[in-house]
């Protein structure tokens, strides 16, 4: 049959799959489209020996509009999102959170899904409920708070208010000098 | 030198010689990481050892209380011959064995747990099996979780389930495989379709001793998902699929064997022919020599060999067995001549 792509040449028993949700579309394709839609994903069909999850990522990357001067990092790792880029590993647990935005497309075309189900989760009741284990390293909400309020107490003219804040702002922020210093 | 992995050389893991049917092996596996860590490919050597020590002290605890033998193993006290057994045995996969450093490991005297620490994630559970008892192993696997999970802070999501280093893996973080002898499938052409029809399964297949020449008659089917699945799901479908597959092979085999049997009579015949008088076997021709005895032996034909004999020979075959069989051998040709001469002990009743 003819290539369903160019519709020029005979296909050649390459097929591509085209899923959507869970239907399934075989093209019979030809050689050359097979090559040039593999090109474009930066995969050389020659070199390839199997579809890693390496191959997987560039595709979908030629694929998505990325933000390349995004240099965020990590905090308990020091991972960047170009790492995994590179590597197909992530650094840390904490990775999936700071990159979830940009992990949760990956994790829902590969997987199939984004909500675990199995062992540990509420689905799953007869099995213990794992915890969830936060990374230590938070931004200190408090802090921020307080400087708000300090803020405002200010603008209302209450001073006692104020004083009162500004000490509590300063024993804060010596607690987390001395902490980075032990 | 490891004494466990020496011992493996002279006496193989049960589950790897005891098929007696067109599955050869199962394996259930389980990726876990430690969350106060950077995962393994992350972590430097200070905090590859410190994981390693922890796991190890946890495990130790475990197999203690549940009777059962286990050796800890170092990485880096592996010898090159070590790394060749465990290779061709499939103990371990390649990416241990480059850098051993921080790696660990821990495998049980009758060979069907082997534990891997630091490979990519910090800890993976492999339990195998010489048929298809996927719910025996996975219950096996999920006693050691429960454990490890019961005293090591183990990384785990309520949105994304276990986390590991590479996405592919989160949620059950389980893998099933069951690895079988599908000739027949081979021969008819049937192969690919059934490739086809795996993907839609969301199965993933791949042949063990494809080459050039071919894709061989051995494949390995594992879930390609992990997350959004429950675990009995994920084993129902590789059980289910694995099944399917041995059943067709068997009808195919059935098939081919009664329509011609003077054929594959004489294929034996030459077969054997080449064992007796080859001075050199290439992995390739020896593979095509066992796969043939072991689908004929399967199909009543044979009878003076035994199965095991047959398992055995396919097991050592392989570049890193003949390696570790004789650690002196460099070149192609002596591993081909070793090869040919141990194909001839096991095979030829002399």
């Amino acid at each position: 049959m003819l290539c369903q792509i160019c519709r020029k040449k005979r296909s050649s028993g390459h097929i591509v799959q085209i899923a959507f949700g869970r239907k399934y579309i075989d093209l019979y394709v030809c050689e050359d489209c097979a090559k040039a839609l593999l090109e474009n994903a930066g995969i050389n069909l020659d070199e390839a020996e199997s579809f890693s999850f390496g191959d997987f990522l560039k595709f979908f990357f030629s694929t998505m509009e990325l933000d390349s001067s995004d240099a965020q990092t990590c905090p308990v790792c020091g991972s960047s999102f170009s790492d995994f880029q590179r590597k197909s590993l992530l650094g840390c647990s904490n990775c999936y959170n700071v990159f979830k935005a940009k992990l949760e497309p990956i994790i829902i075309n590969y997987q199939g899904s984004n909500k675990h189900i199995g062992k540990g989760s509420h689905y799953k009741e007869e099995t213990p409920i794992l915890k969830e284990n936060k990374p230590k390293k938070e931004p200190q909400p408090e802090l921020e708070t307080l400087k708000k309020e300090l803020k405002k107490a200010i603008n209302e003219e209450r001073y006692e208010d104020a004083a009162t804040i500004r000490d509590k702002i300063k024993s804060l922020e010596k607690n987390s000098k001395d902490v980075r210093n032990s | 030198m490891s004494e466990i992995v020496e011992s493996f050389l002279i006496k193989p893991p049960s589950w790897n010689i005891s098929s007696n049917g067109v599955t050869l092996s199962s394996r259930v596996r389980l990726v876990r990481n430690l969350s106060e860590f950077p995962f393994a490919t992350s972590a430097n050597l200070i905090q590859k050892k410190s994981v390693r020590e922890k796991v190890f002290s946890t495990l130790e605890s475990y197999f203690k209380s549940a009777g059962i033998n286990v050796d800890f193993i170092e990485a880096e006290t592996l010898t090159e011959r070590d790394i060749n057994i465990l290779l061709g045995l499939r103990l371990i996969n390649y990416s241990f064995s480059k850098d051993l450093k921080g790696k660990g490991l821990c495998l049980s005297k009758d060979g069907s747990i082997s534990i891997v620490i630091n490979e990519v994630d910090h800890i993976k559970i492999h339990i195998y099996s010489e048929n298809l008892a996927f719910e025996k192993i996975y219950s096996k696997a999920n006693s050691i979780d429960d454990y490890l999970i019961e005293n090591l802070n183990i990384s785990f999501s309520e949105e994304l389930g276990f986390l590991t280093a590479c996405p592919t893996n989160i949620g059950t973080a389980l893998r099933a495989s069951s690895i079988l002898h599908i000739p027949s499938i081979v021969t008819t052409g049937e192969i690919n379709d059934i490739a086809k029809f795996l993907g839609r399964k969301d199965i993933m297949i791949r042949g063990l001793f494809g080459n050039e020449e071919g894709l061989g008659d051995v494949f390995q089917l594992s879930n390609t998902e992990t997350l959004g699945k429950t675990e009995e799901e994920i084993i129902g479908e590789v059980y289910n699929v694995s099944e399917q597959l041995i059943k067709r092979e068997e009808e195919l085999r059935n098939k081919l064997v009664s329509t011609s049997p003077e054929e594959v009579q004489d294929r034996i015949n030459k077969s054997q022919g080449i064992i007796k008088y080859a001075k050199f076997l290439s992995l390739h021709e020896a593979f095509e020599i066992i796969s043939l005895f072991r689908m004929a032996k399967l199909a009543g034909l044979l009878p003076e060999i035994e199965l095991e004999k047959i398992n055995t020979a396919l097991l050592k075959i392989s570049p890193e067995m003949i390696k570790a069989i004789d650690p002196k051998i460099k070149t192609t040709q002596e591993e081909n001549k070793l090869r040919a001469e141990i194909l001839k002990q096991i095979l030829n009743e002399e």
